[in-house]
């Protein structure tokens, strides 16, 4: 477990595709009617209400660094690279010139990326962001599980701040125990991801504006990061995305099926 | 370990600034700070030039003005109440002997004959007991050096609330979040209930010497100055400020604001800014805020209980305001997580005059003090 990479094509799992622009593995995750939110702790995840979402495909991991760069070296896109107060990004940045990514972090997700260089991402290889509802449902399954893996946390299973790292990790790294029964991969832990919706009070409505590509807001962030622990490392927290980037915020992409 | 703590210091912000670390250090140090992660490593970058260590230093080197300064000393001590304006004199009764706080509210004139503040007397002090090293700490607090004439502060175009600016160190804007983040100086969350586009960290103003820089911290709303969105820059009179929803104006407070201060005819508010309450303060009562315990039976006088999440970091006894020569005094009463004013914290036994547009962190939950005529 400790050094297995990227899961790699022969990984032999069911209903898993491999999308042409990107060349990511999608994983089919089948609507239907499933749990979001819960009634304890944190508020803004409350209440518990039920749902149904359609069938769609979710890439099995976060966008790496290595593939960010197939992205902006065919678009032109700028590199991430910044230099703030209010975030460390030095560990994170790329080279402006050479517009390459921080060596041995290849596989790692990338990071210091906003809500639209995401959805510029999304677009040039024809997808999107997934809603937090499609989210919460390919963490939680159908069953409403408190973890990707099950209803128990186990530290090794995850890059939270139990893990220990202090960083991001290359996406895989606690496969295949800390999967989805569905092989998605790093769904809690690692990094935060950003999602389509906008951030408004539960419950979930996906006809009340909140999917909105236009509207003004926060975007929601889901599945938590290497910096925070057990309490909020959970399938069903959701963060508000105020600020641009940040060094523990990624994303992945999803697809409906036409 | 060490002589000073770098966690109460009040004049921290200033040993970074003039530490020579690399400004990602001085950063990464007063984020740290910020965030109350501090370390004994984080203090130790502070420490070589401990601002405290060397003004004790430079005293020590001269036996000769040691000596004077203790004759001064104790001379001041004795003068006590006669220092005071005559104006003054009707609160005499009223001032409480014990911590003797007052005495940093020095008139402007006469902090600038004497040497930096920083280096008043420290040690001879210390010796004593109790009672004086609260008298010095308060007294390190570079308050005095910029007059009311130099003081600006930003008007919430909306519902006319003023936001004070210090004229040395920084403030934060956001808004408060029981659950992620620093909460921040200035909490805009109520102002900005309406849009929801305020940030948890939203921006940074940065003020040398009464000059005010405004800085991003990465919000996604971003800040417009004049109309245009900006990573950062220095505020001018009459800029019009947005953060989030909402719109603030940068100016200059005007002189009559204090000298209404000082009138009789006013009333002083407070309010709670996470919410808007009002609170109206009663003049030359003492006023204990806090949050009401049933259990131990203690109702505060402005209670911040039912404020909800913003006071949960609140303590049953957390800052009181006190009168003296007919103008309310902020001080801290031992509180679990402090109470920040003017962009620093507040030692314990400091006690520093409130003026219209102030704002006051008491663990997160921030009021505002001003005045209505």
């Amino acid at each position: 477990m400790t050094q297995e990479l990227t899961p790699g094509p022969d990984d032999n799992l069911e209903n898993t595709i491999t999308w042409p622009i990107d060349n990511k593995e999608m994983v089919f995750i089948a609507g239907g009617r499933f749990v979001m939110g819960a009634n304890q702790g944190d508020s803004n995840h409350h209440p518990e209400h039920h749902l149904n979402v359609a069938d769609f495909y979710l890439d099995r991991w976060p966008v790496t660094n290595a593939e960010y760069k197939i992205f902006i070296d065919q678009t032109d896109y700028p590199a991430p690279n910044y230099e703030v107060s209010w975030c460390n990004t030095k560990p994170y940045n790329w080279d402006p010139q050479q517009r390459t990514f921080p060596q041995d972090k290849a596989d790692h997700p990338v990071v210091l990326v906003t809500w639209e260089d995401a959805m510029a991402y999304a677009a040039w290889a024809g997808k999107r962001l997934p809603t937090e509802a499609e989210w919460e449902r390919a963490a939680r399954g159908l069953n409403g599980r408190r973890y990707p893996w099950g209803n128990a946390f186990d530290a090794g299973l995850c890059n939270s701040k139990e893990a220990d790292l202090g960083q991001t990790s290359p996406v895989g790294q606690f496969s295949p125990g800390g999967d989805t029964p569905e092989g998605l991969v790093d769904m809690v832990g690692n990094v935060w991801e950003w999602t389509n919706s906008l951030f408004r009070p539960y419950p979930y409505d996906a006809d009340d504006g909140r999917e909105s590509r236009q509207a003004s807001g926060f975007r929601v962030l889901r599945g938590a990061s290497w910096r925070n622990d057990a309490n909020v490392a959970l399938c069903i927290s959701r963060l508000d995305g105020d600020f641009k980037f940040f060094n523990n915020v990624g994303f992945r992409c999803a697809v409906s099926p036409e | 370990m060490y002589k000073y703590s770098c966690r109460k210091c009040p004049i921290r912000n200033r040993c970074i600034e003039e530490s020579e670390n690399p400004t990602t250090t001085k950063n990464m140090v007063r984020s740290a700070f910020e965030a109350r992660t501090d370390t004994l490593a984080t203090w130790g970058l502070l420490q070589k030039q401990c601002l405290l260590l060397e003004a004790d230093k430079a005293r020590s080197r001269s036996a000769l003005s040691d000596r004077l300064r203790k004759v001064q000393d104790e001379r001041v001590d004795d003068t006590d109440d006669l220092e005071m304006p005559s104006t003054m004199s009707k609160s005499k009764g009223t001032v409480i002997r014990r911590l003797r706080p007052d005495k940093q509210f020095d008139p402007p004139e006469q902090s600038k004959a004497k040497s930096p503040d920083y280096l008043k007397p420290v040690s001879s002090s210390q010796k004593k007991g109790v009672s004086k090293p609260l008298r010095r700490l308060s007294s390190t607090k570079p308050l005095h050096q910029v007059g009311d004439e130099d003081r600006f502060w930003l008007t919430i175009l909306n519902s006319g609330h003023r936001i004070a600016l210090p004229t040395n160190g920084e403030i934060s804007f956001g808004r408060f979040d029981p659950n992620v983040g620093i909460p921040p100086d200035i909490d805009l969350s109520f102002e900005d209930r309406e849009f929801g586009l305020v940030a948890r960290r939203h921006a940074i103003i940065v003020a040398r010497n009464a000059e005010h820089m405004i800085e991003d911290l990465g919000s996604r709303s971003g800040i417009f100055l004049n109309g245009r969105q900006i990573e950062n820059g220095l505020l001018k009179p009459k800029d019009h400020l947005s953060l989030g929803g909402v719109k603030l104006i940068y100016d200059k407070i005007p002189n009559e604001v204090f000298e209404q201060a000082k009138s009789k005819q006013v009333r002083h508010k407070l309010i709670v800014t996470p919410t808007g309450r009002k609170f109206y303060c009663p003049i030359n009562k003492k006023i204990v805020i806090g949050r009401a315990d049933p259990q131990v039976n203690f109702v505060p006088d402005l209670d911040l209980s039912q404020e909800g999440e913003v006071a949960r970091l609140v303590s049953r006894r957390h800052a009181m305001i006190r009168w003296r020569y007919g103008q309310p005094f902020i001080e801290d009463l031992g509180s679990g997580f402090g109470t920040r004013f003017r962009g620093e914290g507040l030692v314990l036994g400091q006690s520093i005059p409130l003026k219209p547009g102030d704002h006051i962190w008491l663990a997160g939950c921030v009021l505002a003090y001003d005045i209505e005529t």
